[in-house]
């Protein structure tokens, strides 16, 4: 079985990992603005301003987009294909992709996002319609991702 | 206050280096071919070359600055464009710009990209920083991913079905056969299309760029110049470019060429029905659609019907599209990429033995789109080229 090449990754990282760890989604807010920042950056996408915290945001979104992923150019991904995977926009106004369960391969989904650390220590999200990630959805992403 | 013309200027000796699928070459190996084939077909000197434009995803870490000490090349001006699919259309309108300044007087404008084993798993993992940290950990699958969302999302807002990007793609493996520059040695048939593996759903295998190497390129310098020489030219009607256009929406449904298209048309003095080809930047299938729509071909939301209605073919009488096949036939040669279509455009304009000429062909339409930096493109242009006197 191939092993999961580990991605490049900032130190802003950092933050979103220890947020999953005490189980929610930890995003930059701007200071200024209170825009909420996702991928993470050193300035506020709306004012510039360099004051982002790191604080707790409301992971709930809707599924916009989706696709069941078969070509990877990892061999890892390739062996476990397909994956399902889906573009969010959560409320606080951000689009990240994550992770998500068949039954959320519907546009206009509510879902909630979950950061998830794998066995590479790195933060991946799940996506479910539920609060609380269940253990199927868990197990797919973290059991897969053992090094 | 509106652009000014690009009066005075020539496109001249367009330049297609054949495709590879893969090459242990450099990437300058291929910026060398083109500009060596460059100089052949306009006769002119490396000496006369005083000005370097470069489009390249493999280049690094050389830029077009180590390309002076490769060529032996002394330049007066440079310029690297990291614009991917939409360079071809601003290269064009850049060296323009620095011809009628007088700031260069002969500008070899020149894609080229090479493809190892590696390079094309190595630019997607790091293509951008959003890219390389929020979307390749989603199972790595580069641009396909992104293009699967824009894709569904396209579909479900206007109910296009697959079966409506598979006619873009047949019509375009049978430009690519006429002009002898198919990856694929057979026409491709919708059963064909529509049974292909599935890469990104709703994307399968025909709707997704083979990475190749290769190279083009042109020269651009004054019509004075040109006529000197005695070298058939093409003139610029109009170009244009725009970046992160439309960036609240949620999805691409369009792109920066509808914040231009009005300016576009009302510079080159002609609309989108007087123009005998069309060469869009077909990364994937659902982009040429928007193209169409975004530059007045059709109504928005309205391509696939377009599609459905029109003839793409080089030898139709609806509108040529891609008539050498574009990158979903040809294959992409990463940067180069976005420098097929216009080369393509100066060929049909300056070839007349062109194979696959679109019979009476005067002035033709290019557009571009590149760089997925998160979540769509960033770069839009377009740039419409004419024989001369055609305005």
């Amino acid at each position: 079985m191939s092993r999961l090449v580990r991605w490049q990754r900032s130190g802003h990282w950092q933050h979103i990992r220890q947020g999953a760890a005490g189980g929610g989604l930890c995003l930059q807010v701007c200071e200024p603005c209170q825009a909420v920042q996702y991928p993470p950056r050193d300035n506020c996408r709306q004012c510039l301003s360099d004051k982002l915290t790191w604080q707790p945001v409301c992971a709930e979104g809707v599924v916009m987009a989706w696709s069941r992923v078969h070509a990877s150019t990892q061999a890892f991904f390739r062996e476990h294909a397909p994956w399902h995977v889906a573009n969010i926009r959560l409320d606080c106004g951000v689009v990240l992709y994550a992770f998500v369960s068949e039954r959320c391969l519907q546009t206009g989904t509510r879902v909630y996002v979950h950061p998830v650390i794998d066995s590479n220590d790195e933060v991946v999200f799940v996506a479910t319609t539920v609060a609380g990630v269940p253990a199927t959805e868990y197990e797919r992403i973290t059991a897969l991702t053992e090094g | 206050m509106a652009a000014q013309a690009y009066e005075g200027v020539a496109v001249v000796a367009p330049v297609h280096l054949p495709y590879r699928r893969r090459s242990d070459k450099s990437a300058a190996y291929f910026a060398a071919a083109a500009l060596h084939s460059l100089l052949q077909q306009s006769g002119l000197a490396k000496a006369d070359v005083d000005g370097l434009l470069i489009a390249s995803f493999t280049l690094a870490p050389d830029t077009v600055v180590s390309l002076t000490e490769y060529f032996s090349l002394t330049a007066n001006w440079l310029e690297q464009l990291p614009m991917g699919g939409a360079s071809g259309p601003v290269a064009v309108k850049r060296a323009a710009r620095a011809i009628q300044a007088g700031d260069a007087e002969v500008i070899a404008c020149i894609g080229a990209d090479t493809a190892d084993a590696h390079s094309f798993a190595q630019l997607i993992a790091n293509f951008s920083r959003f890219s390389a940290e929020a979307v390749y950990p989603c199972a790595a699958a580069g641009p396909n991913l992104v293009f699967a969302m824009i894709t569904q999302h396209y579909m479900e807002q206007y109910g296009a079905v697959r079966a409506d990007f598979g006619r873009l793609c047949l019509a375009q493996r049978t430009n690519a056969l006429a002009a002898g520059m198919s990856l694929f040695p057979e026409p491709l048939t919708m059963d064909a299309y529509l049974n292909a593996r599935p890469i990104a759903e709703p994307l399968h295998l025909f709707d997704c760029v083979m990475p190749v190497a290769g190279a083009e390129g042109f020269l651009v310098m004054s019509i004075a110049h040109a006529r000197a020489l005695q070298l058939p030219y093409a003139e610029i009607l109009a170009a244009a470019e725009n970046h992160n256009a439309f960036c609240d929406d949620p999805l691409p449904v369009r792109g920066g060429w509808l914040a231009y298209q009005d300016s576009l048309y009302q510079m080159a003095g002609v609309g989108p029905g007087e123009m005998d080809f069309l060469q869009t930047y077909d990364d994937y299938p659902v982009i040429s659609l928007m193209q169409m729509e975004n530059l007045g071909f059709c109504e928005a939301g309205r391509g696939a019907e377009f599609v459905k209605e029109t003839a793409l073919l080089w030898c139709g009488d609806g509108l040529p599209h891609n008539t050498s096949g574009g990158q979903l036939s040809a294959g992409q040669a990463g940067a180069a990429g976005g420098f097929l279509g216009t080369v393509e455009a100066l060929r049909q304009l300056l070839e007349p033995d062109l194979p696959n000429r679109v019979a009476g062909a005067t002035r033709g339409l290019v557009s571009g789109y590149g760089m997925v930096n998160y979540d769509r493109c960033l770069c839009s242009s377009a740039v419409i080229l004419s024989q001369p006197g055609q305005s």
